[in-house]
């Protein structure tokens, strides 16, 4: 065989391995969930690959619906999400300024131990004990600053490279001009920084919207809960236990959201993720 | 205005850091600190006043073995879950390294499990194994006799079975990084080796391999990390069984917290830190020597 024709046969392989790990092992899983959201109660429980003979999209919909107040559920993620989000691309902004123009060793040392925050989970027992202190324990706000707290390393990290990035000439020349720093800041930094701003919002939006665990530890009363909270608590209802197709209707509607801002805005997500990942 | 004056006047706007390092401070590092005290005083739901207790706590936690598992099972389940996440994960970038439209599609599938909720995840994954769920039906199909082997159940599997189930949601991540760490190597560098003469493996050993150490190290700390503060997959499969087989240190710590048991919970939360940093710390001062030296 000619190697032109060796190489060809390598690609053919080598797609074709991928497509069958692709389709066997992630789309799948993700099939199983839908086709099974859409089946009764006694055709779910066996699980199989097939289309529904009896079909029960609408009633398992309204249902999860009804039952599992997924509306209020949507609008406390939404709350939670976006609130946390707008807050550390704002105060993670004016940080990554500060960090990445100051030569004072202080802000040095504190830019470090800022970075080392991405590595460290927080402490949720007492992070805990200090949201009840200040009195913020049980409802949004106590998540939205965990969250802040949480996420702020990550999102000054990036931020910081990227301003580093931009040459500093250009607010020289706004000052000369007679702009002051917040304005130099709002009108300079802000709008230049827009491709890790939408880099970082797509990092947080999955790290947020699907956050359970700490949510878990810090929402108090069914009322408060996101939607990886409601799901939980769906599941764990005895009644539900064995009715895979409510479950997997939920867990259609908890992914669904993310799902759809992904394919609206996928080819920006993946080059922001290749390309911002690892500058900076 | 000359330099000198423009960074002066830039002190004056340190300020635009306070806040974000306040709410850090608060909630961020201060309660990191804070462990350092509680994990030595009796802390509990059951009396207001708090007393200092020494090192009874991990004296309690030692005895009683389950500190000792607790960080053995994190440890395996992190060390299976950087394995199989960097493996998987190098193998996926090395094949989709170009962006072709194709190749766009499949690092696309391989993202989504990254987009779904890990509690979402864990169930799914939980119906899947199930002993008449849709991977013993697969298998009874291929096998021609039926299968109803409870996957989560077995004690020695479970442990395994898990690190997957957390590499499944993952790995398109570590992909991701990969992928961009490839991409930033020059094209030139991978010519110039060609031309020499050298073979496609000598290639990715002497030139990819190398020039990928920022991403690897990236990598293998997020994995670690990732693997060692794992909890929501666990809760929603086996909840740390079968016999304690898959009891990771934050399930754990979510056992003594619920019980309002707060001193243990804080010491274990305080020992998962001290691994965390013992394992970050060095692999970050070796991130920050590299990036100096290039």
């Amino acid at each position: 065989m000619s190697q032109h024709g060796r190489r060809r046969a390598l690609s053919v392989t080598k797609y074709v391995v991928l497509t069958v790990v692709a389709v066997v092992l992630v789309i799948g899983p993700f099939w199983v969930v839908l086709v099974n959201s859409w089946k009764t109660f006694g055709e779910a429980s066996r699980m199989g690959l097939g289309l529904p003979t009896e079909w029960a999209i609408v009633e398992n919909y309204v249902e999860v619906f009804q039952k599992a107040s997924v509306p209020d559920g949507l609008r406390n993620s939404l709350v939670v999400t976006i609130t946390a989000i707008v807050a550390l691309i704002l105060l993670g902004a004016g940080a990554a300024w500060v960090f990445a123009r100051s030569t004072r060793r202080l802000d040095r040392a504190a830019y470090y131990l800022v970075v080392l925050g991405i590595f460290i989970p927080p402490a949720v027992v007492t992070t805990i004990a200090m949201l009840r202190t200040v009195g913020l324990y049980g409802g949004h706000p106590g998540l939205i600053v965990f969250y802040i707290g949480a996420f702020l390393p990550l999102t000054i990290f990036l931020m910081t490279g990227f301003v580093r990035s931009i040459p500093v000439e250009l607010e020289d020349a706004a000052r000369i001009d007679g702009c002051g720093h917040l304005g130099v800041f709002v009108r300079i930094i802000l709008p230049l920084l827009r491709p890790i701003i939408a880099t970082s919002v797509v990092l947080l939006m999955i790290l947020i919207w699907n956050e359970f665990f700490w949510a878990f530890f810090t929402l108090k009363g069914t009322a408060n809960n996101t939607l990886p909270l409601g799901l939980y608590y769906v599941q764990s209802q005895a009644l539900y236990q064995t009715r895979w197709n409510l479950v997997f209707t939920h867990i259609v509607l908890v992914s669904a959201p993310l799902l759809f801002v992904y394919v609206l805005a996928q080819r920006r997500i993946m080059s922001g993720l290749t390309g911002g990942a690892l500058k900076g | 205005m000359p330099a000198h004056g423009v960074r002066r006047a830039f002190g004056s706007v340190r300020w635009l850091a306070a806040p974000a390092l306040a709410l850090l401070v608060l909630f961020n590092l201060l309660p990191s600190a804070l462990q350092l005290v509680f994990a030595f005083t009796d802390w509990n739901s059951f009396r207001p006043e708090v007393r200092f207790t020494g090192l009874d706590n991990l004296q309690y936690l030692l005895d009683d073995g389950s500190l000792v598992r607790g960080v053995r099972v994190s440890l395996t389940f992190a060390i299976l879950v950087a394995v199989i996440q960097n493996g998987v994960g190098l193998l996926l970038a090395l094949a989709l390294e170009r962006t072709t439209r194709i190749n766009s599609v499949f690092r696309t599938i391989f993202f989504l499990p990254v987009l779904v909720s890990a509690i979402a995840v864990g169930y799914t994954f939980r119906g899947l194994l199930d002993g008449d769920g849709v991977v013993n039906g697969m298998l009874g199909m291929l096998t021609g006799s039926a299968i109803d082997q409870a996957w989560l159940g077995d004690k020695n599997l479970a442990i395994v079975l898990v690190a997957l189930i957390h590499s499944w949601k993952w790995v398109g991540l570590t992909m991701l990084i990969y992928i961009a760490g490839l991409n930033g190597i020059p094209e030139d560098y991978k010519e110039a080796a060609r031309v020499e003469g050298a073979s496609g493996l000598q290639t990715f050993r002497r030139i990819t391999m190398p020039l990928l150490a920022p991403a690897i190290t990236v990598n293998v700390v997020l994995t670690i990390v990732g693997g060692l503060t794992t909890f929501d997959i666990i809760f929603a499969t086996t909840r740390g069984g079968p016999a304690r087989s898959t009891e990771v240190l934050n399930m754990f710590i979510f056992g003594q917290y619920g019980s309002g048991y707060f001193g243990y919970a804080t010491a274990l939360s305080l020992v998962l830190f001290l691994i965390i940093c013992a394992i970050s710390l060095p692999l970050l001062a070796l991130l920050r020597r590299r990036e100096v030296s290039l």
